[in-house]
């Protein structure tokens, strides 16, 4: 098929389609979902043996569960039996899991412990639970692929993996901890959408959050206030050349300033003297490390007054559903703790007064591209700064220390680029295999046309 | 989680009046909360309030207490917090305003009660709210109020609702409950 056309990075295009197609979308499952490391959660979640949570990978339900010995696994939420979906609480602490259907257990380590009627027939060893390819966790956050052949996690990670372990480190050695369950929603868009916005998407702020903005609870950007003479606060993008995670902070964190700020951050201000004075280098300024995504779908915000982590799990081309954290350094404060939900819920999650008006803008997107001719119609504009040269630094010459990766900088640069690298990586699962099959439906029609 | 049952021992020490004071209360927030009159709304809470909404977990019955299903939550906030939170529904750009939602507030008030100055009320609470020609919703649950008496009558105090829900769905929740 003709992949360029679906997505042109060298003239900055998007197919539509790939927001809203069902074939693209099932390619997706296989190639993406099904190959890349992906978030499940938080190491505090499944601490003690027989710890379980469940979540998903993809569209596919997953039991995470610390076995008896205490080792992490990763089960499809399925009785090998009827294909009943075998752990229907959230979380919890288990031996064993157990099949109503036709009463088939299950031991923490997946191995069948009794099979009524079977048993006695027929040795049940080649009907444990199906287990994810690898599990692994980096920064106190558990990650699992499907796919047995795929690089270890930190290869997965690559240079985002060290910044990841710095994020976990910077209060104490005690890592992180979730605030209460994640909250769950569900938006009606294509998951790239919110990926994409996490990957770098400046330019929607000052358009989407300008009630926020207005309201005072955050400042605007301090390159557009009216002190034309006051120096432009130090931004920057890190990147890296070899995969699509990425993140943006700077000298202003993010959610900087505004009103209600609280001890969350101040706790901020003190780490980033704390550095200033320790070190010659200038770590302070990935304290908090900001706004990001891991590809293909964990974002987080790393910010001045909380962080969260969420998963954009996809349940279709056009809905996504959202599991969202507030995660805080387990060294922490009870008053630091504290203050970090009520900060998180002002500003995030389904009631956020700074997300609710993202859900608004994605959920239209959808309805604006599901209709026979809006489906097909030209591509989408992703061409910000394609004609501007981006700056491009490494990272330790920047932050003068050793850290990984690239820095795009330049606080009044905004640019698509980063979106460009997301975009860029899902080309390479979707078209990159050999022999790789190809999607079917209106993205075929589409490169149909554009051969003839 | 159901606070009606602790508190029924106290239920005969509010008398009729007060059941109506706090009746005229609900009849009065309802009237501000289905008017889009936040400001209105604030005006009747204690400066101290602690308004906190919850969600559910699923969970197997009867386990451990680490998993309560109070601990999701929506909302854990005060007079400040609630205060930004309207400012901001106000601001030209605060586009999940606009196209406005519609809202209808039922209340079944299950159980009054007296804890020294202070009046409880558990009730159960169901909310519809439509908005545009997509976005209809319901949420059910149940309500644990507390209220604290000035000069100007009874203002609420503290505020724990349970939503029945695990995931909400569509889009945001642009609601007080």
């Amino acid at each position: 098929m003709n992949e360029s056309k679906l997505v042109n990075l060298r003239d900055g295009l998007m197919d539509r389609a790939i927001y809203v197609d069902e074939s693209i979308y099932q390619k997706e499952m296989k190639d993406i979902f099904g190959k890349c490391w992906l978030f499940l959660g938080v190491a505090s979640q499944v601490e003690k043996p027989n710890d379980f949570f469940v979540t998903y990978m993809g569209d596919d339900s997953v039991i995470v569960a610390r076995d008896g010995e205490g080792v992490l696994r990763g089960y499809l939420n399925s009785c090998r039996h009827r294909g009943m979906r075998l752990c229907r609480e959230d979380r919890g602490e288990a031996e064993s899991f157990h099949c109503p259907y036709h009463g088939w257990v299950y031991g923490s380590n997946g191995e069948v412990v009794s099979a009524p009627f079977y048993d006695a027939e027929e040795s049940m060893d080649a009907w444990s639970l199906t287990e994810v390819g690898q599990i692994d966790i980096c920064g106190d956050l558990i990650f699992a692929t499907w796919d047995k052949n795929a690089p270890p996690l930190r290869e997965y990670l690559g240079g985002m993996a060290d910044y990841l372990d710095f994020a976990a480190q910077r209060v104490g050695k005690e890592g992180l901890e979730i605030i209460g369950a994640p909250q769950r929603w569900t938006i009606d868009v294509n998951w790239k959408y919110p990926a994409e916005n996490f990957s770098g998407d400046g330019p929607h702020v000052p358009a989407t959050h300008g009630a926020a903005i207005e309201a005072g609870w955050r400042k605007p950007d301090s390159f557009k206030t009216k002190n034309r003479r006051a120096k432009p606060p130090r931004q920057h993008r890190v990147f890296f050349k070899d995969n699509a995670h990425t993140f943006g902070g700077g000298e202003d964190p993010a959610q900087a300033g505004g009103a209600l700020l609280g001890p969350y951050a101040h706790m901020i201000d003190q780490l980033r003297a704390k550095l200033k004075c320790d070190a010659d280098d200038e770590s302070w300024l990935l304290t908090p490390l900001g706004v990001g995504t891991v590809f293909p779908n964990l974002s987080f915000v790393d910010g001045a007054r909380f962080k969260t982590l969420r998963v954009w799990h996809p349940r279709g081309p056009n809905k996504t559903e959202i599991y969202s954290w507030c995660v805080v350094d387990r060294d922490a404060s009870a008053e630091v703790k504290e203050d970090a939900k009520r900060q998180y819920l002002l500003a995030f999650g389904p009631t956020g007064m700074f997300e609710l008006d993202d859900a608004e803008m994605w959920s239209e997107t959808t309805r604006g591209m599901s209709g026979y001719h809006a489906m097909r119609d030209r591509p989408l504009n992703y061409r910000l700064g394609l004609n501007r040269e981006v700056k491009e630094v490494p990272a330790s010459e920047y932050f003068k220390n050793e850290m990984p990766g690239f820095v795009q900088t330049g606080g009044s640069g905004l640019t698509d680029a980063a979106l460009h690298r997301f975009y860029a990586e899902w080309k390479k699962y979707i078209f990159g295999s050999e022999g790789a099959d190809e999607p079917q439906g209106v993205a075929t029609e589409l490169a149909q046309e554009a051969a003839e | 989680m159901n606070q009606a049952a602790d508190s029924k021992a106290s239920q005969q020490d509010l008398d009729e009046t007060d059941i109506a004071t706090v009746n005229a209360f609900y009849r009065r927030e309802i009237g501000f909360l289905q008017s889009n009159n936040f400001e209105g709304w604030l005006d009747i809470l204690d400066p101290d309030i602690h308004y906190q909404v919850f969600t559910c977990v699923t969970t197997k019955p009867g386990d451990s207490p680490g998993s309560m299903p109070g601990e999701a939550y929506y909302y854990d906030d005060n007079l400040a917090s609630l205060t930004l939170r309207t400012k901001k529904l106000r601001s030209s750009m605060a586009w999940t305003e606009s196209p406005a939602t519609t809202r209808r507030y039922f209340l079944q008030t299950l159980d009054y009660g007296i804890e020294g100055d202070e009046i409880s009320v558990c009730s159960n609470l169901l909310v519809l709210t439509s908005r545009g020609d997509q976005q209809e919703n319901q949420f059910c649950g149940e309500r644990n109020d507390r209220f604290s008496r000035h000069a100007d009558g009874l203002k609420l105090l503290r505020r724990n609702v349970q939503l029945d829900k695990v995931i909400v769905v569509d889009r945001f929740l642009n609601t007080f409950f």
